[in-house]
């Protein structure tokens, strides 16, 4: 996960950003605990959407209380008083895709970066063979998306549909999961919409870098000669803003109800802005 | 079924106005046009005639005209050349109806064709193929209204309009420091002219 499904910081009051950095703060917390300290940088602000949206759903958070950093004492954090059913879903979900990304490595990657990969492995191994315990239906949607992921890319001419779609239905899969007892497809749709997002978001940002390394990457088909910067606004925004769309109205169908305001503020705002920064850090680039 | 003054988000001593406005607000987001090709507007459905009941059994309650709901009328099946995937994609069978589609040789691909084959794709999330699918449907018959909605409703997602924006006042009204300034200043030169002064330095 790359962070880009984050919340427009600026537009969220106070108690909304204190709310939102406690929950980042209190995945941290059982990141290490369940997977050990360094595995804590695999973090990003999309698995903390993901905590966040299991306990919308399901509820119990039960509320902050002000503790010592687990990485720095010096500072205080705010930690939920519960909810840890959600946020060792989410902790575990990072592991397997980290996990994932480390294969994803190992098959793609040069010499020396092979074989740091490669020593890592093993350590990834247990952590992920533990995940796998505790969460077997994550396991099948992380080892899918792996396989999936690698079929299509052995497809230079695969629309961005199809590429995408390994995206897609992870992230459809972990957020239905985030349902509980309750309706599930909503939450489903609002997971396909975002994953389609970030795969689509990520191959625009990447696009130019592809086309150097000759790494796969579905936007190069349509490219021919053109300038990359209007290609972009007049093939991939358009998708990307009909993912933000449709994740907004199976939004307005989901059973939210704590963090409410933040999850809006992220797909209302967040997403657009993220969307934004990303491609015009890119128009930099060439300028 | 739950307490028709929860739905609509309004207190029983609100107005008939408070109320109408609650129910434009909630028709507006739920309406049958926002889920046209999802694949969860029966739950949007649900949610509209959960709405519209609740509405219908206030105004009842106090002897107001009846504003009744909003009809919905599906997509036309009198001369469809497809009446089989219609069927399919109404029952959210989709992959039966992209088998069927597939089936047809290219030939007999017609607008209808590639209306419905843009449906079936837009319902999977597939929204490139499907806006390609619908503006060539759009193109071989230019004259047909469910086409041209289909269309222009994916062209405005395209464009990034939301069919809602949230009830936070930040995502549409609000106020930036343009209008706290002269709001300000109005206020400071209506309090000179009484005779005070608000801001010394203006």
């Amino acid at each position: 996960m790359f962070g880009y499904v984050r919340a427009n910081k600026s537009q969220l009051r106070v108690c909304e950003y204190e709310a939102y950095k406690g929950v980042y703060c209190s995945l941290c917390r059982t990141q290490g605990r369940l997977y050990g300290p360094l595995t804590r940088f695999m973090l990003s602000y999309d698995i903390a959407f993901l905590a966040m949206l299991h306990l919308s759903v399901q509820g119990g958070c039960g509320g902050f209380e002000d503790k010592s950093c687990v990485f720095n004492p010096l500072k205080k954090c705010k930690y939920c008083k519960a909810g840890e059913q959600a946020l060792s879903y989410a902790a575990s979900v990072a592991m397997l895709l980290s996990y994932y990304k480390l294969r994803d490595n190992i098959d793609d990657s040069r010499r020396l970066r092979r074989l740091g990969c490669k020593l890592l492995h093993p350590y990834y191994n247990r952590k992920r063979k533990k995940a796998a315990r505790l969460y077997p239906e994550a396991a099948k949607i992380a080892e899918e998306y792996y396989e999936n992921q690698r079929r299509i890319e052995q497809t230079p001419g695969a629309g961005l549909d199809a590429a995408a779609e390994p995206t897609a239905k992870a992230l459809q899969g972990y957020f239905a999961l985030c349902a509980g007892a309750g309706e599930s497809r909503p939450l489903a749709r609002m997971g396909y919409c975002i994953g389609k997002w970030i795969y689509l978001l990520d191959a625009g940002a990447d696009l130019e870098k592809d086309i150097r390394s000759g790494a796969f990457n579905p936007l190069k088909a349509g490219l021919q000669g053109q300038d990359i910067q209007s290609y972009l606004q007049r093939t991939l925004v358009p998708n990307l803003n009909v993912c933000v769309t449709e994740c907004a109205a199976a939004f307005e169908l989901a059973d939210c109800k704590d963090f409410r305001p933040i999850i809006e503020n992220v797909i209302y705002l967040g997403l657009k802005q993220t969307q934004t920064t990303i491609l015009s850090k890119n128009k930099e680039k060439t300028e | 079924m739950k307490d028709p003054y929860s739905i609509l988000g309004v207190s029983r001593n609100a107005t008939d106005e408070e109320i109408k406005n609650a129910y434009r607000e909630m028709a507006r987001k739920y309406h049958p046009d926002n889920y046209a090709d999802n694949p969860l507007a029966d739950l949007a459905g649900e949610r509209m005639k959960e709405i519209n009941e609740a509405y219908d059994q206030i105004m009842n309650s106090r002897r107001h005209k009846n504003a009744g709901g909003n009809a919905y009328s599906g997509t036309g099946n009198a001369n469809s050349n497809f009446p089989d995937v219609r069927n399919l994609v109404m029952q959210g069978r989709l992959e039966e109806a992209q088998e069927i589609l597939d089936g047809v040789p290219p030939e007999r691909r017609d607008a209808e064709w590639y209306f419905l084959n843009g449906s079936v794709l837009y319902k999977r999330g597939w929204f490139d193929a499907a806006y390609t699918s619908m503006s060539n449907a759009c193109r071989m018959d230019p004259s047909n209204p469910e086409y041209r909605a289909a269309f222009a409703q994916l062209q405005r997602q395209r464009d990034g309009g939301f069919a809602y924006r949230g009830q936070n006042g930040v995502y549409g009204g609000g106020c930036n420091t343009c209008d706290v300034c002269q709001s300000l200043i109005c206020a400071d030169c209506c309090c000179e002219c009484m005779g005070g002064d608000l801001i010394p330095c203006c």
